[in-house]
């Protein structure tokens, strides 16, 4: 009798035991992300880790620090090694291709029972694929929108474009080189926002690089697109040679330039470092015929496909944390990006900076910005594209001609795939 | 015997580090990657990955953009080495005169060496910027071109002007090796052909030149070597474009390795690549040994 | 005979000043030649160097072309203040002399070995040192990464020096075999009828005779390692791990580039190389005289 009670209790202290030790081993999740240097999202990450480690004691959550460019390669090393960091923050466009590839594991468990799916706007905030399987948590949503120096409009006399055709008059007589003075500025040589300028125009038009998830390089939209911002270009309204973003806001910045395309994160550079300009900037529409902003869920976060049940589960709660209006509200508030869930844009906020309310509204119109259902290629077409882009720029190759050479480039890159 | 025997042991005693450093921590990874472009390996899934032969060779082989790249991969490794060479012996040889602070200028020849890649492309990005490069601006003050260049973005200029900056950042290099080398030439040479009459070209063209000939012979190599598998430069500057004007092997290999997520394919390109280079530096190996074969009877 | 010295002295010295003058125009060629070519070469990092001191964002759209119109330091307190500078300066040093220490001896011993004996599989090794160098990096990127994470050498200064070897070395031996074979036998051989043996006659003979090629040579892989970026970046994922050419890529943000501030981070890295070469170039005269041999 004694004997057996010893043996439950000393059964039971073994399970209270290991029980309690599973509940406390400690774990460590590394979270990849490019924004540990990033002073507008570091209290946002700073903030979520640190509390869910104060309320989990047993969890660490380390950095995977990398600068964009190398963190892809860094992480896509890990993961052919078989240990990819556990919370992955992924961009619009890489999404896909790890979605595909099944380096992202399905939340769809994780959110079960939560109130996660309502609360984030829209069902582009999540990286679903066909079978409606959620990947990846939308953290930012973006939007692209004209920007206008008005006090070089009012000099000159000229309203704010609403179309290609105002828009192409409006940058003519907007542009003076004797002044060094410029219509506009846009990325102009192979980087990915020389890839979303032109696609704006494409998006003008109302097309896309794709129709019904096939390329479409000659349909009359894009030619269109392609040769509106070729007009754009020979007639010297936009410096040449424009290398990405840093230079694209350095002629804005210096005052010079009259409109510019660009997303809300860009308001935080241009008050550092012309806050004079800034005080006199104006956000409008699109200066297309659609008038619609190409755009779409920014930064995701996913789990790691592959873990075992215990990580992913504290993984999933690490993400179930974020999900919330107080960390969307940090998010949106030290971004100055939108946080897709219900209530992460505060009328506080938009009273403060009264310009972030077109991109809240707008936000509803986006276009994407990767090819519809040329998705998980995004990478390699946006390559394709820019190589022919600049052909067209800057070698006079005709847009039709160019068009149709990249129509049969990206039909052989895909049947390649199969 | 003992003594032959451990004489001849001797040289093999005196590569044994090398060797062991080389097969350990070379040899290895260059293996592993040539077992990878058998296979259909997608980095993302490597662990899936199955042999299937010669596929990736014969697909990548039958395809015209790999020879176009091949092409263009010539005439970059051509065009590096030719100005990286000339420049730098014409370096050399002002550096090897005596000058007041020619330690200065020396040092000052370097800087280039010394500034990492990534920086040399975003100097040179600005360099040959069309509206605000110093490039541009000096050429149209000189009154050599009218209307600004786009250097890198054309197609007729681009492959140049990716030359000129890896031939800027590599020249130093030949100067030091081929410096060492004209330090080496004893000066009574020099003084006992000024006696005989030598003309300073005569001098340069038969003492200086005879002399550097292995120097010359080792850096012509290397910058082969350097520019045939050289990324950083035509990848950051121009992306391989406008269209495929600059994309050399090295480029396509890291597009089709981790651009686009073939592994496999990228590193069947990378022995394409190797086999490449080999066969241009075998032309040299040649040379040289016909250079021995003269010099030892 | 007085008036024949005098002629002679006359023309002698006509002849001594149409010398000098020749020899002051060649010096005047020379010394244009030696700035222009200089100005030239050094023009593109004073250009960083001239960018690294101005106002942040101001060096994209106003390229000046000698000196900019507004000055700051600003650049240079934020690279100490935000970044780990030191730290990466010093695991730079680290893996670079650590490197160069590992491989200028084998390289030195190689080379020596192989100019000084004819024995079999000579060529072959010599053909394999060229093998190594002739696979492109991206290719070697996940091998690489996969072995060295076997062996745990991912995110240590260990790890990443013996990855350095990959490329010092072969580099090392390909150009000092090139040197020490424009060395003539005959020094060694005279030594060694003077009673030295194999080993005294090249330490004591064909050593100094190639200080200037080792020099260079151990500048050659320095520099090369100063600025070797992939290995490093395969290699290190933890920042504090990081050499300063990965250290660059963190100004490299998804909107911007600080610019001015890579700009200084790249004048402070090229400097330790430049002090460096300065105080080693000294070593590349040569030491090399027909006299030596004689006495």
């Amino acid at each position: 009798m004694k004997r057996r009670i010893f043996v439950v209790v000393a059964l039971l202290s073994l399970i209270a035991a290991f029980s309690v030790s599973a509940q406390e081993s400690p774990m460590t999740l590394r979270l990849a992300s490019w924004q540990w240097e990033d002073p507008a999202y570091l209290p946002f990450w700073e903030g979520t880790t640190n509390a869910f480690m104060e309320a989990n004691p047993n969890v660490t959550i380390e950095r995977f620090a990398f600068p964009i460019d190398q963190l892809w390669n860094q992480i896509n090393l890990q993961v052919a090694a078989g240990t990819p960091p556990e919370l992955l923050e992924v961009t619009g466009f890489n999404v896909f291709e790890y979605m595909n590839l099944g380096v992202l594991a399905p939340l769809n468990d994780c959110f079960a029972g939560t109130d996660i799916v309502e609360k984030v706007d829209g069902e582009d905030s999540y990286a679903v694929d066909a079978d409606g399987n959620i990947y990846a948590l939308n953290l930012s949503a973006r939007t692209l929108a004209l920007w206008v120096n008005k006090p070089m409009f009012d000099a000159a006399g000229v309203e704010v474009p609403t179309n290609f055709e105002e828009f192409k008059a409006a940058a003519i007589a907007l542009t003076n080189p004797a002044k060094e003075e410029f219509g506009l500025v846009l990325t102009n040589t192979a980087h990915s926002r020389f890839y979303e300028s032109v696609l704006d125009m494409v998006v003008g038009y109302g097309g896309h690089w794709t129709k019904d998830g096939k390329p479409a390089f000659t349909e009359p939209e894009v030619i269109q697109g392609v040769q509106f911002f070729k007009d754009l270009f020979d007639a010297g309204v936009m410096p040449i040679g424009v290398d990405g973003a840093p230079s694209q806001y350095a002629f804005f910045n210096s005052g010079k330039v009259a409109m510019t395309i660009d997303g809300p994160w860009y308001w935080a550079v241009v008050s550092e470092q012309n806050p004079e300009l800034a005080a006199n900037i104006e956000i409008h529409r699109m200066p297309t015929d659609s008038g619609l902003p190409t755009g779409g869920p920014n930064n995701l976060i996913g789990i790691a496909a592959g873990l075992d049940d215990a990580t992913f589960a504290v993984a999933c709660e690490y993400i179930k944390s974020i999900a919330t209006t107080e960390w969307g509200q940090v998010w949106t508030n030290s971004s100055g990006t939108i946080n897709p869930i219900e209530g992460a844009v505060s009328e506080d906020y938009l009273i403060e900076n009264p310009w972030f309310a077109f991109y809240a509204e707008d936000l509803a119109n986006y276009v994407p910005v990767a090819a519809p259902g040329l998705e998980i290629y995004h990478g390699s077409l946006q390559t394709m594209i820019n190589n022919k882009l600049v052909e067209v720029m800057y070698d006079d190759k005709p847009v039709e001609q160019a068009m149709a050479e990249l129509q049969e480039e990206v039909e052989e890159f895909i049947a390649d795939q199969m | 015997m003992t003594y032959t025997l451990r004489g001849r042991m001797i040289p093999y005693l005196l590569l044994a580090p090398a060797a062991v450093i080389m097969v350990l921590v070379i040899f290895y990874p260059m293996v592993y990657s040539a077992q990878i472009s058998f296979t259909d390996a997608q980095l993302l899934r490597f662990s899936q990955r199955e042999y299937i032969g010669l596929e990736n060779y014969t697909r990548m082989l039958n395809r015209s953009d790999f020879w176009t790249s091949v092409g263009r991969t010539l005439t970059y490794t051509a065009g590096t080495v030719v100005i990286s060479y000339t420049v730098g012996l014409f370096v050399a040889v002002i550096l090897n005169q005596n000058f007041r602070m020619r330690w200065l200028v020396r040092t000052l020849m370097m800087i280039p060496w010394a500034t990492p890649w990534l920086v040399v492309t975003l100097i040179w990005f600005v360099m040959f910027n069309p509206q605000i490069g110093p490039i541009n601006q000096v050429l149209k003050g000189l009154g050599i071109i009218e209307s600004g260049r786009t250097w890198l973005y054309s197609s007729d200029t681009a492959m140049l002007s990716i030359v000129i900056t890896t031939s800027w950042r590599l020249f130093p290099a030949v100067t030091l090796i081929l410096l060492a080398s004209l330090q080496s030439i004893p000066s009574e040479l020099y003084e006992a052909a000024e006696v005989d009459g030598a003309n300073p070209r005569q001098r340069f063209l038969h003492i200086t030149l005879p002399s550097i000939r292995t120097a010359s012979i080792t850096m012509i190599t290397l910058l082969t070597i350097w520019s045939s598998k050289l990324f950083t430069i035509a990848w950051t500057l121009t992306q391989g474009g406008p269209g495929d004007a600059t994309r050399v092997l090295s480029v396509y290999t890291y597009q089709e390795a981790f651009t686009n997520n073939r592994l496999g394919r990228g590193s069947s390109l990378a022995m394409l690549s190797f086999v490449l280079s080999l066969a241009l530096v075998v032309t040299y190996f040649v040379l040289l040994r016909r250079d021995e074969k003269r010099v030892e009877p | 005979m007085s008036a024949f010295a005098a002629h002679s002295l006359e023309a002698d010295l006509a002849l001594k000043a149409q010398a000098r003058r020749r020899k002051m125009i060649a010096g005047f060629g020379f010394f244009v030649l030696v700035v222009t070519s200089t100005i030239a070469v050094v023009y593109p990092f004073y250009w960083m160097v001239m960018a690294s001191f101005t106002p942040e964002g101001y060096s994209l759209t106003n390229a000046p072309l000698l000196l900019p119109d507004r000055f700051s330091v600003e650049a240079y307190q934020s690279v100490f203040a935000e970044r780990p500078l030191m730290t990466w300066l010093g695991n730079t040093i680290a893996v670079t002399l650590g490197g160069t220490a590992i491989v200028l001896p084998a390289a030195l011993l190689a080379s020596y070995g192989l100019n000084r004996f004819r024995f079999r599989g000579r060529m072959v090794f010599i053909f394999l040192v060229l093998l190594c160098q002739l696979l492109p990096a991206s290719a070697l990127i996940v091998p690489i990464f996969l072995i060295f994470r076997d062996y745990k050498l991912i995110d240590t200064t260990l790890g990443v020096t013996i990855a350095f070897t990959t490329f010092m070395l072969p580099m090392a031996i390909w150009v000092l075999w090139g040197y020490i074979q424009t060395i003539p036998h005959e020094f060694e051989e005279a030594a060694m009828v003077d009673g030295c043996n194999g080993l005294q006659a090249f330490i004591r003979v064909t050593l100094p005779l190639a200080m200037p090629g080792i020099a260079a040579t151990a500048l050659f892989i320095f520099l090369e390692g100063w600025n070797h970026y992939l290995l490093a970046f395969v290699l290190t994922s933890d920042t504090q791990q990081w050499v300063i050419s990965l250290g660059l890529y963190s100004f490299i943000g998804q909107y911007v580039i600080e610019i001015e501030q890579m700009m200084a981070t790249s004048v402070i890295a090229a400097f330790p190389a430049l002090v460096v070469f300065a105080i080693m170039q000294r070593y590349l005269r040569g030491g090399l005289s027909l006299g030596g041999l004689k006495g």
